[in-house]
């Protein structure tokens, strides 16, 4: 069959004038798509591909590059620091996202409530995702010092001893922590917020007409519409944290030690200290893997099962 | 099992009132069929009293006890939505299940329900079907069932058979009558089909928008309307209305219509007398009430054969008299003639079934 003959057939009832409008109107959508992917090779996989190269020579910013192979990998999982970084990364990561998954759920059902005030209190919720990581930072780090913070202050106030924040290993780490959750929380709030806009009401009144306990309604009522909106939470998230920078590096600066410094601070040192651009790129090489395994790990363990497919319009 | 009594209910919808007034008991046991056009209020009424929706003004009682502020979780009512509300990510059984697991019901007792209820909707082979694997029907059986496998104070059924086949619907018409008459639970059944409703019924609300219309039993509905919507509403065909004024000669009273003089049944003129007011009167006669002659007879009006519909065993006769058509309905054995088109024949009401309203408020006199 002659591909017109196709096309005229899937158009339903064709003229051969209009099997021929067709067949036109497929190479035109085929060239249509010549743009987008000549930017998409040329901003994304080129960069991507030289860093790669990069990552294989010896290459310090105004010398030479010199080929090494696999050396500047082999050096990069011979040193502690790079493990040190790789712990404490996930460590972010996990203890953070679960806390903002967590928070994010029970927020997004208490949210989802009408009452007067609801706006103003959304707004003042969301304040947080909207500022720049930068000034989050910095007021942050104002908060938590030591002599003039106010969270030291009210510690003491209550009764508690006051915690030397940004220059503890353990509550340094605690510190980021708790301020990438006060910023992100939000965010998973607002798609909790989102999934549960999509419950159609009359499942809701059925179950609790059915006499559903609070779980009940949870698993199997909430849940379904849930899993997709936190899965994209999840991989946001997780995504973000495995990356982080902006945040340790201006609250504690990587510190105290390097207890603080995530896979990102150390591949920003190689470049900007030590002008080692080959092993910064092997550091962001390893940093992209694992975010993949995560991504697909994350994706696996979310995406329905058949039986809990639902449409959720998102 | 409970009375359900709703006093004085209504509801209202930003600026539509779209319940007016409702006021009607039902006995512990009984099987209430609310029945009105598409739009009059059924589901309002229906959802206010499993508590889903909050009337504006109105009372109701659970066995004399108010439960306006009883939260709908805690009234013990199995519903039956029309729009199905079915579980999606479950299957039939689960959906079925789901109920009785949330009272923590014996894991044999729940096998049992479930199984029982599989039975009486025939639904065996779809046991493990998910609510998108099954046609409009079939699903409305499983919200059907999912009612009916509990053992509540009330069941509130809404539409139950509204997509089902015509021989499956009369077939679950007696399953669930017969049903509910062995568990003796109060059921408010809403159908938009007079013919369930006569069916089904012990009693009646007739509902039009928003308002209750008439409560009653089914007799009492049929032969007795209130007013001009419940008797055309119930009956099929539906009863002929003729305007008429009244006329007084020589000590007796006459219905007249330019086409026809018959005098009032003796039975009737004491209400009709005192029940008159000067804007005329309509007459109400069923089709099965106006029998056809091919000869004259007393108090027979002359009509033409206008259309003839045969329907089994009967035969649904329009006639023309003046410029309105009356319908008749009869056995055709019992016709004792074969009518034919354009013929000239003679209509007859049955005295005893002639009903009277008022034109202007539309209310029966007699
Ligand atoms: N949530 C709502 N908001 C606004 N108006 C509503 C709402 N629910 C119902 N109505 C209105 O109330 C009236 C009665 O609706 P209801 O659903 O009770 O009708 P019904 O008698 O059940 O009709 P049907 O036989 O078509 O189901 C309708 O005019 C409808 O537009
Ligand atoms: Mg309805």
């Amino acid at each position: 069959m002659s591909q017109e003959a196709i096309v005229s057939q899937r158009a339903g009832p064709a003229t051969a004038v209009e099997a021929a409008a067709g067949l036109r109107d497929i190479w035109w959508r085929r060239i249509l798509f010549v743009p987008t992917i000549g930017l998409l090779i040329l901003l994304a996989i080129v960069p991507l591909i030289f860093s790669l190269g990069v990552s294989l020579f010896n290459y310090s910013l105004g010398s030479r590059a010199i080929w090494v192979g696999l050396r500047n990998y082999i050096n990069l999982f011979t040193d502690p620091q790079f493990w040190l970084a790789t712990r404490i990364t996930v460590q972010f990561t996990v203890v953070a996202v679960s806390i903002e998954v967590v928070l994010g759920i029970l927020f997004g059902f208490v949210m989802n409530q009408r009452f007067t005030g609801m706006s103003v209190i959304r707004l003042i919720v969301f304040l947080p995702m909207m500022l720049a990581p930068f000034v989050v930072g910095l007021f942050w780090r104002f908060m938590f010092d030591q002599t003039f913070g106010i969270v030291d202050y009210l510690l003491t106030q209550l009764g508690l001893p006051a915690i030397p924040w940004l220059i503890h290993p353990f509550w340094a780490r605690v510190a980021v922590v708790i301020v990438d959750v006060w910023q992100w929380t939000p965010f998973v709030t607002l798609l909790v917020l989102a999934g549960l806009g999509t419950v159609p009401t009359d499942l809701l009144e059925a179950a609790t007409l059915d006499r559903a306990s609070n779980w009940m309604k949870f698993r199997q009522i909430y849940w379904p519409y849930l899993r997709f909106p936190l899965l994209l939470a999840l991989l946001f998230r997780s995504i973000d944290t495995l990356k982080m920078f902006d945040l340790p590096f201006i609250l504690t600066g990587g510190g105290p030690g390097n207890y603080t410094s995530t896979l990102s601070i150390l591949g920003y040192r190689q470049q900007i200290m030590f002008f080692n651009v080959g092993m910064a790129a092997a550091i962001s090489w390893v940093v992209v893997i694992i975010i993949n395994i995560v991504t697909n790990i994350l994706v696996r363990l979310i995406t329905p099962a058949k039986a809990e497919q639902v449409h959720t319009g998102l | 099992m409970a009375e359900v009594k709703v006093e004085n209910v209504s509801v209202r919808f930003g600026r539509n009132l779209v319940l007016k007034e409702a006021s009607f008991q039902v006995a512990d046991g009984e099987l209430c069929v609310i029945v009105g056009p598409s739009g009059c209020g059924k589901t309002v009424l229906l959802r206010t009293v499993a508590g889903l929706t909050r009337p504006l003004e109105g009372n109701i009682y659970f066995d004399g006890k108010l439960v306006n502020d009883v939260a709908p979780s805690h009234r013990d009512v199995a519903m039956c939505f029309q729009t199905y509300a079915l579980y999606p990510y479950m299957t039939v059984r689960q959906n079925w299940e789901f109920p009785l697991r949330a009272v923590n019901l014996a894991k044999e007792e729940i096998q049992q329900r479930v199984a029982k209820v599989m039975e009486l909707t025939h639904m065996e082979p779809l046991m493990n079907r998910y609510p998108r694997e099954l046609s409009g029907g079939q699903q409305q059986r499983v919200a059907l069932g999912r009612a009916l496998v509990r053992r509540p104070r009330v069941f509130l059924l809404d539409e139950p058979f509204g997509n089902l086949d015509a021989k499956l619907r009369v077939e679950l018409r007696a399953t669930v009558k017969r049903l509910q008459m062995d568990l003796g639970i109060t059921t408010l059944h809403v159908t938009h089909d007079q013919v369930e409703a006569q069916a089904m019924g012990d009693k009646i609300v007739v509902m039009a928008m928003g308002t209750v219309q008439q409560v009653g039993t089914p007799e009492e509905i049929y032969e007795q309307p209130a007013n001009l919507f419940v008797a055309g509403f119930f009956g099929t065909p539906r009863m002929n209305f003729i305007p008429c004024e009244l006329k007084r000669d020589g000590g007796r009273l006459f219905f007249v219509h330019p086409a026809f003089t018959l005098p009032v049944p003796p039975h009737q003129v004491a209400a009709v007398e005192a029940g008159i007011s000067d804007t005329g009167l309509i007459l109400g006669i069923r089709p099965e009430n106006v029998s056809i002659s091919a000869s004259p007879q007393p108090d027979a009006i002359p009509v033409e054969v206008y259309v003839l519909e045969p329907q089994s065993n009967e035969l649904i006769v329009d006639l023309a008299f003046g410029d309105m058509i009356l319908k008749s309905r009869a056995d055709r054995d019992e016709l004792g003639f074969e009518p034919r088109l354009n013929q000239k024949v003679y209509a007859r009401f049955a005295s005893d079934f002639i009903h009277v309203f008022d034109r202007e408020s539309q209310l029966r006199i007699a």
